[in-house]
């Protein structure tokens, strides 16, 4: 028996008894993260702030210098979603690896945050995608009715009722069936990355007087006006707009707002326990989303300055924010789509942009509830957040939590004008922050972790993953500081700031920052102390790996 | 399982352990067809999710949590820590190398699924390990003898019509279980059985042959196969990581 067993033994695969096929891929990972970068939303607010209130600054070397500052903290996210290939995320190693106060206060801060810009993301739906796109088809088709309507979308009471609603559908959908989510949500996103291609290969081909020709043919019809380039050009010029050549120091001060979004690209690691072949697939995802937004982002600016020029684009948008101009902010699909005679080809452009409004939206809902699991697992969370629905199979409680919070958020952004769409981004960086140095430490926190892990690579005798760690933390540090030096950010420690909704505000909006954050340390020692209470002692769950 | 059926609830075995009492007297003639078995496998109806958990629960087991929140709208793990078992419970259909509906012929009053299907979730795995090699010898020959022997009736035909439905509209299906077929009329493993039962082995795999040959093929089938092996065909399910009793992890 003995030598039989011998003899077959080596001619099969050692195959353990429990088999697990996973459904998120690569290609998943690759499509949830650059949604969450989200190359439409990185030109909208660029184009907004870099060439019309940056002068000397190159929003092409800004989007290369995002690009390389976010790399290391893909990269480390990559290594830390396989190594602790479970739901959760940040919370999970963070919790592991520094501890688990901080842990909970990371995850904690960065749900919050998320699920605020999941409801930023269905005011943006009504405000910018489906408002440029009743707008191109009112222009194109001659409807009054259509036109008004975009008018209509994109006021705070038009974006709260429309926003309101597509939460409530997105909370429906994914309460009635996650998968089905899911694929929706990669072929939208098919939609929306080949739109931006065909607005690249658009504004490419089209020579600048043609582009100007249809530029007016387009805005002339909404401005009432003929020649409506030449005028907003004026008018921006009269009202002190300026440009200038080229300044490192000043593209220095606001790479932050592509090199933010760049950031963000980090969704399939809550989802670390549904990704298939999570080694490659976290790396090629996470890695490969912020190389592909950072080739689109700078293939489209380089398009624009080709086909009509960054200072146009830079006069248009100063005028959006003074209140001028067009009355309303055109946002790059709308420019792209203006520029082209084909009004399908434009409506295309425009629908992809439709895409990344909403695109936050459902993947927050998923991060987010599997954070709630994750702190449900070590008994930070009631038990009812990680209970799922015995008809629909997905977590119905969860869900509802999230939709309250994003409702709210709904309401935020679309009434109260200091919420502005970067005040997040100082609170939720310092998760960031704290990761990063997770990144660091590890080799030396949890040897035998890393030792075993297929990423115990060294440089020169330093672990990869602490170099990285370093790289990442400093990256951070950077969008975080010029974010805070830049006066039209929102955001700033000085208390005397006005970023144009009354001054103090963006200090407000900083303590408010720091508020989200250590709520999430005082709501840990609160559940810490009523574990005890109940004889429960929460440290034991943080010494290993949450069991499956 | 009687518990079970008494409390309404579609529970059936498969795998190995179904495997294992379908086919005692095989096994117990041919010493190289005997193995170990690490877990319970069960199959059961989505829609009695709850009802599956609260049983066996109630039975002391203890619940994959992360798993079944994840997982669990097609699959469920239970642990219980006394006796060392675990149940792994697949909701409607088998997902591993390829996926296979199970629902039809749940409701007859058994204790394990038809033999059709129970062949089928060995058939379909791609990197067939020592252990599916012993259980799918012990079950050809454990059909072969049964429909020789007339023990059961229609067997022929039921193995006939599930391998046609599940093949003949899965060319990923037919392909891994044609290659499964191939693979074990050469194995080695034959030569230490019983001189009778690896002649009913080699019959039975001729007869699996035939039946996946003369299978009705859709037009999807039809389709994929001009794509042919160009395109991976099949999934390659992967060990879900720490997988072990919880207290092994606190350990």
């Amino acid at each position: 028996m003995a030598s039989n067993e011998k003899q077959i033994t080596g001619q099969y695969f050692a195959r353990k008894a429990t088999g697990l096929v996973r459904e998120l891929s690569a290609w998943h990972g690759f499509a949830f993260n650059s949604s969450f970068i989200n190359i439409g939303l990185v030109l909208i607010y660029s184009f907004l702030y870099i060439p019309s209130f940056h002068p000397g600054s190159s929003m092409i070397l800004a989007c290369i210098l995002g690009m390389v500052a976010a790399l290391p903290m893909a990269l480390v996210n990559a290594i830390l979603a396989s190594t602790y290939a479970r739901s959760g995320g940040e919370y999970v190693y963070n919790s592991r690896i520094i501890s688990p106060a901080l842990g909970f206060m990371s995850s904690w801060n960065m749900s919050i945050w998320i699920l605020f810009y999941a409801g930023v993301s269905c005011v943006l739906f009504p405000k910018y995608g489906l408002s440029a796109l009743f707008r191109y088809i009112g222009v194109n088709w001659n409807s009054l009715w259509f036109v008004n309507s975009a008018g209509w979308l994109s006021t705070p009471n038009g974006a709260f009722v429309v926003g309101s609603i597509v939460l409530l559908l997105i909370i429906i959908s994914s309460i009635l069936s996650t998968r089905v989510m899911a694929r929706i949500q990669s072929w939208y996103f098919v939609v929306g990355l080949a739109s931006v291609a065909l607005a690249v290969l658009v504004l490419f081909f089209t020579p600048e007087n043609e582009y100007v020709r249809n530029f007016n043919l387009y805005f002339d019809k909404i401005s009432g006006k003929t020649n409506t380039l030449s005028l907003l050009l004026s008018e921006a010029t009269e009202k002190g707009y300026v440009t200038a050549s080229f300044s490192l120091a000043a593209t220095l001060l606001i790479f932050y707002w592509p090199a933010n979004f760049l950031f963000w690209g980090n969704t399939t690691t809550y989802f670390g326990g549904e990704i298939k072949n999570a080694n490659r697939s976290q790396l090629v995802g996470l890695a490969g989303a912020v190389i592909v937004a950072g080739v689109f982002l700078v293939l489209i600016t380089a398009a624009f300055s080709k086909a009509v020029g960054m200072e146009k684009i830079g006069a248009i948008n100063y005028l959006s924010v003074l209140g001028g101009g067009l009355g309303f902010q055109p946002v790059y699909a709308e420019l792209a789509a203006a520029g082209t005679s084909s009004k399908f080809v434009g409506i295309f452009i425009i629908i992809g942009l439709t895409y990344w409004a909403i695109a936050f939206a459902p993947l927050v809902l998923g991060a987010v509830t599997r954070n709630m699991l994750a702190w449900s697992l070590d008994r930070l969370a009631p038990e009812m957040l990680s209970r799922v629905s015995p008809r629909f199979h997905t977590p119905v409680p969860a869900l509802i939590v999230c939709g309250i919070i994003c409702e709210i958020s709904v309401f935020l952004y679309a009434y109260v004008p200091a919420f502005g769409f970067i005040v997040g981004l100082v609170g939720a960086f310092i998760t960031f922050l704290i990761t990063s140095l997770s990144a660091a430490i590890l080799p030396f926190r949890k040897k035998e972790l890393f030792e075993s892990s297929p990423f115990n690579w060294r440089w020169g005798g330093v672990p990869v993953i602490s170099i990285l760690g370093g790289l990442a933390f400093l990256g951070v540090l950077a969008v975080q500081v010029t974010a805070l030096m830049d006066p039209s950010s929102g955001i700033s420690i000085l208390p005397s700031r006005d970023a144009g909704s009354g001054a103090g505000i963006p200090f407000t909006m900083f303590l408010v920052n720091l508020g989200v954050l250590f709520s999430g340390l005082i709501i840990f020692m609160i559940i810490k102390a009523i574990r005890k209470a109940q004889g429960i002692n929460i440290d034991y769950a943080f010494k290993e790996i949450p069991p499956e | 399982m009687n518990e079970a059926r008494a409390k309404g609830l579609t529970l059936r075995l498969l795998g190995g352990i179904a495997i294992a009492l379908t086919c005692r007297e095989v096994i117990a003639r041919n010493a190289a067809l005997d193995r170990d078995y690490n877990d319970i496998d069960l199959t059961g109806y989505s829609n009695q999710r709850q009802e599956i958990e609260r049983f066996l629960i109630s039975k002391g087991f203890q619940p994959a949590r992360e798993f079944n929140f994840l997982f669990g709208g097609r699959r469920l793990m239970f642990f219980r820590n006394a006796d060392r078992v675990k149940v792994d419970i697949f909701l409607d259909r088998f997902q591993m190398c390829h996926s296979i509906d199970l629902r039809f012929g749940l409701e007859r009053n058994e204790t394990i699924i038809g033999k059709g299907n129970l062949l089928l979730t060995k058939l379909q795995v791609v990197e067939l390990a020592e252990r599916d090699v012993q259980d799918l010898l012990a079950l050809l020959i454990s059909v072969n003898d049964s429909i020789i022997h007339h023990q059961e009736d229609n067997l022929e035909t039921e193995l006939r019509e599930t391998i046609s439905r599940a093949c003949g509209n899965d060319w990923g299906l037919w392909k891994t279980s044609s290659l499964t077929v191939a693979k074990l009329s050469t194995s080695t493993l034959l030569t230490n059985l019983v001189k009778s039962d690896s002649d009913s082995a080699v019959h039975c795999l001729d007869l699996i042959k035939s039946f996946l040959d003369q299978a009705t093929k859709s037009f999807l089938w039809k389709l994929r196969n001009v794509l042919g092996e160009r395109i991976k065909w099949y999934e390659l399910p992967e060990e879900p990581l720490h997988f072990n009793f919880p207290d092994q992890d606190r350990s």
